[in-house]
């Protein structure tokens, strides 16, 4: 037992000092200059090298700015923060000024609801035309009063005072697939919730990138528009990583200024299918006890939540066939892009620690660690690490997930030690089908397989708002299943939670 | 034959001998400071946790500091009846006034909801659950609103009392809080913006704790009741056994690895605090179709210059401790 004991220890001190290392290159990797440089500010100028602003409204004057000059709201980040987008039936509420608006869902065609002289029928323009613009021609069109409103178009309306849009729109289940021909140059359009299902009342916001993820590089620029203040909001740019950060949201109801390089096609479906994975290890070779539930932990996860019929499988592996590469972030030479970041609800059990979870090849162990994962950068919505204490409390060790939060909505995972238990993934897969949040099937499972005292999970979860009084991802449902928050990327804020096991 | 091969032959030999004898002993030492567990111990002891490092929970050391607890020569083992029957949950749910169709899905969840309150129940256990979304508060808002630990316990005790839902014997164990923060990392900001209290209830058969049931209600800030989880099997006497010591038992324990529910990766001194024959009727892998009697073990351990609570379980029937698990 000794031997083992000072094996562990020389374990333990190799993965102190690996974990010194990681963190000594984070630490020199941060200290080096800001990426945002020259090739950046060279999409927000024309070739003259004055600021590209959006095309003026008909009568009205751009602002105009002196050459290589940036309004403000360039150089600092200035954006409307729509506080909840979730009910469809909520209405468009247009302020007082121009107001860049879209809307969200098809609207019905009886009775002449879809088109522009009922939907603005109580809306004082102030004897203004309503406005699209034609990105073919670079023009300006009027909207008349049988011009039939749908998504995907910008509309430019101004508003007397406070007004509201009449929206009839058809009833979930009868949403029809939008489509828009973009061209280069500037186009007005809609947002559309890229994520939504037909079947569900709710609108959510999506990240820029993952809104114009199939226009791929031939977008260069995304500018909303601020009612409030009557100015263009910081704009999103294509692949940046500051306040420009692709990274940030785009709000339903809006209409947005998308500056495209090449002709393209954006569609959008009403209906998708959402994607799990699960990766187990039981076999740990050396000092780290072998795990005899993992299998069946992540089993349960996996074929219960595939057999939904909103969700399916994408992979479960075991053992050697599952990797830290697969959890690991391409910009730390993993594939998580291919993995589990590909898919919309991830699962591990196995072993873990604070800020780590560990895999094995039968040989030896290898780690995921905080600081190589980035989540949500290309799909992956929720995690839930059935692994040790890797939500820790103490010395605040959970926040060391805080920065691979690319998107990701949520983590779960056990503050304390955890506990194999083979019912463990099926009785949360279960809650999750049922219709429970997250969080509440998190601690159903576990309350339920926790036979003593002392134990206790956690999650942490993006504050979209960054308002105190309000909770947006920790209530998340599974997409189908209830309400659901998308998360920013970029300049997350968290709400976490903690949950002793009841004994 | 050649002289040489013969020689070679056996020198070869020799050598494969010598091996198989130093290996052999070499074999047996490791295995030396082992005792002989009974099975039974083992297999109720064998925590499984998923800690990494946390795998060698055995400290260097163990002492005891605590009284052992004086008790019969036998005792009597129950068998368990866990299943809650559809027309059981339906009766909670009328209780609770969920008036829902029940629905049911595999592995064996019986669920009956209606608008945001729900019952669900899966091998024994039982769940209500009130999903209505709250907001955060601020945590001058929590202070003031949120009720008292007394004053949860009497919520707790009303709810259970008025919807006929407390079971037979349920006493109040303990109250726990479950915290929730609001972060902005930026801006080095922690703020509480939510806390709700649990509402233990335990019950004692024979004067012995039964570790494993489980009774809580979760009252929020403003003195709802958010959540009810309950394991609280039905127990029929099976037959009497012949109990083992608590000093026995303490001697298993020194061969046995410790539970740290706050992890340790160097466990050292460990002190055993309190010694108490308390029943259980499940492993951490498995349900027992008995309800059977262990010495529960709990104390303090020193290791990684901190100090943490332990537990552990040694079965006082091993032997059919062994046969069930």
């Amino acid at each position: 037992m000794k031997k083992r004991h000072y094996i562990n220890r020389i374990f333990y001190f190799a993965f102190i000092i690996s974990l010194l290392v990681n963190v000594s290159f984070a630490l020199a990797e941060t200290s080096g200059e800001e990426k945002f440089g020259e090739y950046d500010k060279s999409i927000l100028f024309t070739e003259d090298g004055y600021y590209r602003f959006p095309p003026a409204l008909p009568d009205e004057k751009q602002e105009s700015l002196g050459k290589w000059e940036l309004p403000r709201t360039e150089l600092e980040l200035s954006e409307e923060k729509p506080l909840s987008t979730k009910v469809s039936s909520g209405d468009i509420v247009l302020l007082n000024g121009w107001n860049y608006i879209s809307f969200p869902k098809s609207l019905l065609p009886y009775n002449g609801w879809n088109q522009a002289a009922y939907v603005f029928a109580d809306v004082d323009t102030g004897g203004r035309s309503i406005f699209t613009y034609d990105a073919s021609t670079g023009m300006w069109d009027s909207v008349s009063y049988a011009t039939v409103i749908e998504p995907l178009v910008g509309y430019a309306v101004y508003s007397v005072g406070t007004s509201t849009a009449n929206t009839n729109y058809y009833p979930p289940g009868q949403q029809q697939n939008p489509s828009i021909t973009l061209y280069p140059g500037w186009n007005l359009v809609g947002y559309f919730d890229p994520m939504g299902n037909d079947n569900d009342d709710f609108l959510h916001a999506a990240m820029a990138r993952e809104e114009l993820e199939s226009l791929g590089s031939d977008w260069c620029y995304y500018i909303g528009w601020n009612a409030a203040s009557q100015q263009y909001e910081t704009s999103i740019i294509n692949g940046a990583d500051d306040v420009h950060s692709d990274f940030r949201l785009a709000y339903p109801k809006k209409g947005y200024w998308l500056y495209m390089i090449a002709n393209r096609n954006l569609a959008f479906a009403t209906d998708h299918d959402y994607t799990c994975s699960a990766e187990w290890v039981g076999d740990y070779p050396g000092v780290a006890n072998d795990l005899q539930s993992s299998d069946d932990e992540a089993s349960g996860f996996y074929y219960l939540l595939s057999g939904d019929n909103k969700w399916s499988g994408s992979f479960i592996h075991g053992d050697s066939a599952a990797n830290e590469d697969h959890w690991k972030d391409s910009e730390y030479g993993g594939h998580d892009d291919d993995f589990i970041d590909d898919t919309h609800f991830a699962f591990f059990a196995g072993h873990g620690a604070p800020g780590l979870i560990a895999f094995s090849d039968g040989i030896s162990s290898s780690y995921l660690t905080y600081d190589e994962a980035l989540w949500g950068n290309t799909r992956v919505d929720w995690i839930a690490l059935a692994a040790c204490m890797v939500l820790n409390e103490s010395n605040n060790n959970y926040a060391l997930w805080e920065d691979s939060f690319k998107g990701l909505h949520s983590v779960v995972g056990w503050e304390t030690i955890g506990t194999g238990h083979p019912d463990l993934g099926t009785i949360f897969a279960n809650r999750l089908r049922q219709g429970n949040t997250i969080w509440d099937s998190w601690k159903y499972a576990t309350d339920s397989i926790i036979p003593w005292d002392g134990y206790r999970v956690g999650i942490l979860a993006v504050d979209i708002d960054g308002n105190t009084n309000t909770k947006e991802c920790i209530d998340d449902h599974i997409y189908g299943h209830g309400t659901w928050f998308s998360p920013s990327g970029y300049d997350v804020q968290f709400d976490h939670e903690f949950h002793s096991c009841i004994p | 034959m050649d002289t040489k091969l013969v020689k070679i032959t056996g020198i070869a030999l020799v050598i494969a001998l010598i091996a198989v004898i130093v290996g052999f002993y070499t074999f047996n030492g490791l295995e030396a400071d082992e005792r002989d567990i009974p099975p039974g111990v083992k297999n109720v002891t064998r925590m499984q946790v998923t800690g990494i490092l946390e795998s060698n929970c055995q400290p260097s050391e163990i002492t005891c500091e605590a009284a052992y607890p004086t008790g019969p020569e036998k005792i009597m083992v129950y068998s368990v009846d866990r299943n809650i029957s559809e027309g059981e949950l339906i009766q909670i749910a009328n209780n609770l006034g969920i008036r829902g169709d029940v629905s049911k899905s595999p592995p064996g969840f019986i669920d009956i909801k209606e608008g945001y309150n729900s019952i669900t129940s899966y091998k024994g256990r039982t769940m209500y659950l009130d999903e209505t979304t709250l907001p955060g508060y601020s945590p001058e808002y929590i202070d003031s609103h949120l009720p008292s630990d007394e004053e949860a316990r009497k919520i707790a005790d009303e709810f259970l009392d008025s919807h006929n839902l407390r079971p037979d014997g349920a006493v109040f164990y303990d109250t726990t809080h479950d915290i929730g923060h609001f972060i902005d990392p930026q801006k080095d900001v922690k703020i509480k913006n939510s806390e709700s209290i649990n509402v233990w209830y335990r019950h004692w058969i024979n004067g012995s704790l039964i570790l494993t049931d489980r009774l809580a209600v979760e009252i929020d800030v403003h003195g709802q009741v958010r959540r009810m989880f309950m394991e609280w099997p039905h127990y029929e006497p099976y037959r009497e056994f012949p109990i083992i010591g608590p000093e026995e038992a303490y001697g298993y324990l020194e061969d046995s690895p410790i539970v740290i529910p706050d992890g340790m990766k160097n466990p050292e001194k460990a002190t055993v605090t309190k010694i108490s024959l308390v029943y259980i009727d499940h492993t951490m892998t498995e349900d027992l179709d008995y309800l059977i009697p262990v010495y529960y073990f709990q104390g303090v351990v020193q290791g990684d210059g901190k100090e943490a609570a332990f537990y552990q379980c040694i079965p006082a029937t091993p032997e059919f401790a062994a046969e069930i698990t």
